[in-house]
């Protein structure tokens, strides 16, 4: 389990445009990651 | 979240799901976010941040079941499930230099956190940055 303090080990996701996000490409600024459930 | 946004201006925050990317748009103007919605249908990043599948009692909880009371009684409509209603999800903050500065992984679906603790836990990665 990834520890607090840890660096978090770069990813890469397609967004709703199916363009590539990647973590490391928000390096600088904080970053929120908010993981969703299903929709009811 | 929305009412929020002003104090996360300088931040990045992105909603990771497990819809397929040919589902996003929709499920991006469904939700009316503002910000990135990112497809994670195989759950890599879902595992790698720990957030697995909950057993079935434990998602449909007591508290989860209020929840939905709550939300239909302001008049949400609730739709038949079609994703997986037992992975988990979770929030998660990482500061400027690519650390997990806060980590919040419920046991239930009930049990998200406060949205001001979100936002609490992005202004302590600003205010802990070196020159802030």
């Amino acid at each position: 389990m990834m520890r607090l303090g840890a660096t978090v080990e770069d990813f890469t996701l397609l967004d709703d445009r199916a363009q590539p996000w990647t973590l490391s490409g928000q390096r600088g600024r904080p970053v929120l990651l908010i993981f969703h459930r299903h929709l009811m | 979240m929305r009412d929020r946004l002003d104090d996360l201006a300088d931040s990045s925050i992105a909603v990771v799901t497990f819809a397929g990317v040919e589902r996003l748009a929709a499920h991006r103007e469904h939700l009316g976010l503002p910000f990135s919605l990112l497809a994670d249908p195989e759950r890599t990043v879902y595992r790698r941040f720990g957030l697995d599948r909950a057993p079935l009692w434990r998602v449909y909880n007591p508290g989860t079941l209020r929840l939905y009371g709550q939300l239909l009684a302001r008049g949400r409509r609730l739709r038949r499930p079609v994703d997986d209603t037992r992975q988990l999800g979770g929030d998660f903050v990482i500061d400027a230099a690519g650390r997990l500065a806060a980590a919040f992984r419920p046991r239930s679906p009930d049990d998200r956190p406060p949205v001001d603790d979100l936002v609490a836990a992005v202004r302590r990665c600003r205010r802990d940055e070196p020159g802030s």
